[in-house]
């Protein structure tokens, strides 16, 4: 190892505290210390980038748990990038497999992966969503076989556990509602439109033509899909809702 | 040498969410704003259309944190062109950087951290420093570091800092509470940076707050960005102000962030203390 490289390497590992044996080669015994002014700003960047990024789960389970899981979560998955605003995309997926979190709070990874929905829709690219406008002239006999796919914000998300509940209450009300947890599963979809971060529940004939409908099948073969788990599955409902959500893309191709 | 003309020689302040709403109707003449590129590294939203709406009403520098020209790599590829992206597309009147490092063995370590002080550190920070200025098409401010360990040859970063910038043909935000974080931590006094940094190279000044940190019994000053500009540091931008004249001087607020009016209070300060100063005192 070269000089120049010895001197970054001894600072790194005395930052992420995994070996500051040689530091105080580099800035006296008297100093080796001052490292933790270093680790300390390391500690709280990329710990308060997580709280501020799983608000919900952060109010849920409170200041120190959500500091000691943002700390646990961070020796983990440090950050690579420089734009923290994209870091911690994993934090759902370490939540479901932290033991404790796993063993007390079996819900609160599908909190987190609200919460990342909700930063995804609020900075994902912008698109113009289809109107009205643009399907006068259509016959519509060709609405059926359209397939518009859903604009870049949106995400839809399925639950075991009532986890959408539990995160509007907390998101929305100013007294948090009750949830029972043996509600059992959910399903949400979460976008954007016109700047503003969108949220609903759906019932799983919803979730399964959204989701065919994201994967590029026309409203007929979504349709057809749906209404295996909803024999009243209204489309024409269905698409007049959805379509003045903003949640159809805009132009004809379906690729984000 | 980089044109000072971009930015009001007035006093700005950084832009936080919090205070978009504010900010937005402020009508302070000479206002401009600075914000983190890195904040807006996002492929749409609201935090893109608020910046593009005060990129039509005020002058912006883009203060970059990633780029990490004082490490042994290269400029990153990918942060480079989201850079560039979003310079392209906003064009603000400044761009600048860190005299720093933050990145090794693909670990962001989300700090400003000292690079070695030495030729081959020098050498390969200017090359760092053409790469981003040619990557980007134009040229860019390098910001001076603190300092909380005594790294072999700090005595000299000074003159290296100068020196990268003179080589590279960028310019230099001077940061004066980081002057004063270096002399408070180590035996480097703001004087010896004031000594040797040429008034006419800076085109832009940064003043924060520093906060006081006691590490194993020892107080060390932190740059927290997390409390009002130290009466320390108004007095050194007098004195630097004194010597070279009206600067764009911005106010840096990260953390601990108070009402908008209370940061104005401090830009109109810093604009008064440029105000009373001989307009036939200047470098450009």
């Amino acid at each position: 190892m070269s000089d120049k490289e010895e001197f970054y390497e001894v600072i790194s590992k005395s930052i992420i505290g995994v070996d500051n044996s040689k530091l105080a080669d580099l800035v006296g015994d008297n100093y080796v210390h001052r490292i933790e002014a270093h680790r300390g700003n390391y500690r709280m960047s990329t710990q308060s980038t997580i709280i501020s990024a799983y608000p919900i789960v952060a109010r849920l389970v409170g200041d120190e748990y959500i500091s000691g899981l943002a700390q646990k979560f961070v020796e983990e998955f440090p950050p690579k990038v420089a734009t923290l605003t994209q870091y911690g995309d994993e934090f759902p997926e370490f939540l479901r497999k932290f033991a404790p979190v796993q063993k007390d709070l079996p819900w609160l990874s599908a909190v987190a992966e609200l919460d990342r929905a909700w930063f995804f829709a609020y900075s994902a690219k912008d698109q113009v969503p289809l109107r009205v406008k643009d399907l006068q002239g259509k016959a519509a006999l060709a609405l059926p076989i359209l397939a518009p796919c859903l604009v870049a914000s949106a995400s839809l998300l399925r639950f075991t556990v009532p986890a959408y509940s539990i995160w509007r209450t907390n998101k929305q009300d100013d007294e948090v509602k009750p949830v029972n947890l043996r509600k059992g599963a959910q399903w949400a979809v979460v976008w954007r439109k016109d700047n503003q971060i969108n949220h609903q529940s759906l019932t799983q004939a919803e979730y399964v033509f959204l989701t065919n409908i994201e994967g590029g099948l026309s409203f007929a073969n979504s349709y057809a899909e749906a209404v295996k788990y909803d024999k009243q599955f209204d489309l024409q409902r269905q698409f007049s809702h959805w379509l003045s959500a903003g949640l159809f893309k805009g132009d004809e191709k379906c690729a984000n | 040498m980089v044109d000072l003309s971009k930015l009001p020689l007035g006093a700005g302040l950084s832009l936080k969410p919090e205070h978009y709403d504010d900010a937005m109707v402020c009508s302070t003449d000479g206002m401009w704003f600075e914000i983190h590129p890195e904040n807006y590294m996002v492929a749409g939203g609201p935090r893109l259309a608020w910046l593009q709406a005060f990129c039509n009403k005020f002058p912006m520098s883009f203060h970059g944190v990633g780029l990490s020209l004082g490490g042994p790599d290269r400029p990153d590829k990918e942060h480079l062109e989201q850079l560039k992206q979003l310079i392209d597309r906003f064009s603000p009147a400044m761009v600048s950087e860190h005299f720093a490092w933050s990145k090794l063995d693909n670990i962001y370590f989300a700090d400003l951290l000292p690079p070695p002080v030495n030729d081959a550190s020098l050498n390969r920070i200017v090359a760092h420093i053409e790469e981003t200025q040619e990557y980007l098409g134009r040229t860019i401010l390098i910001e001076n570091p603190s300092l909380y360990l005594p790294v072999p040859g700090f005595e000299e970063l000074p003159q290296i800092y100068v020196e990268a910038a003179k080589r590279s043909g960028a310019g230099l935000l001077f940061d004066l509470n980081n002057i004063a974080v270096c002399a408070a931590n180590v035996d480097l006094s703001y004087q010896s940076w004031l000594d040797v940094v040429p008034g006419e190279m800076v085109a832009e000044v940064h003043l924060a707050g520093a906060s006081p940190r006691e590490i194993k019994q020892e107080v060390v000053l932190i740059d927290s960005h997390d409390a009002a500009v130290s009466e320390l540091v108004w007095q050194i931008l007098e004195q630097f102000i004194g010597e070279h004249g009206p600067k764009p001087v911005l106010i840096e607020r990260d953390d601990n962030i108070p009402g908008f009016e209370e940061l104005l209070i401090e830009r109109d300060r810093a604009a008064n203390i440029m105000s009373i100063i001989p307009q036939e005192i200047t470098d450009v």
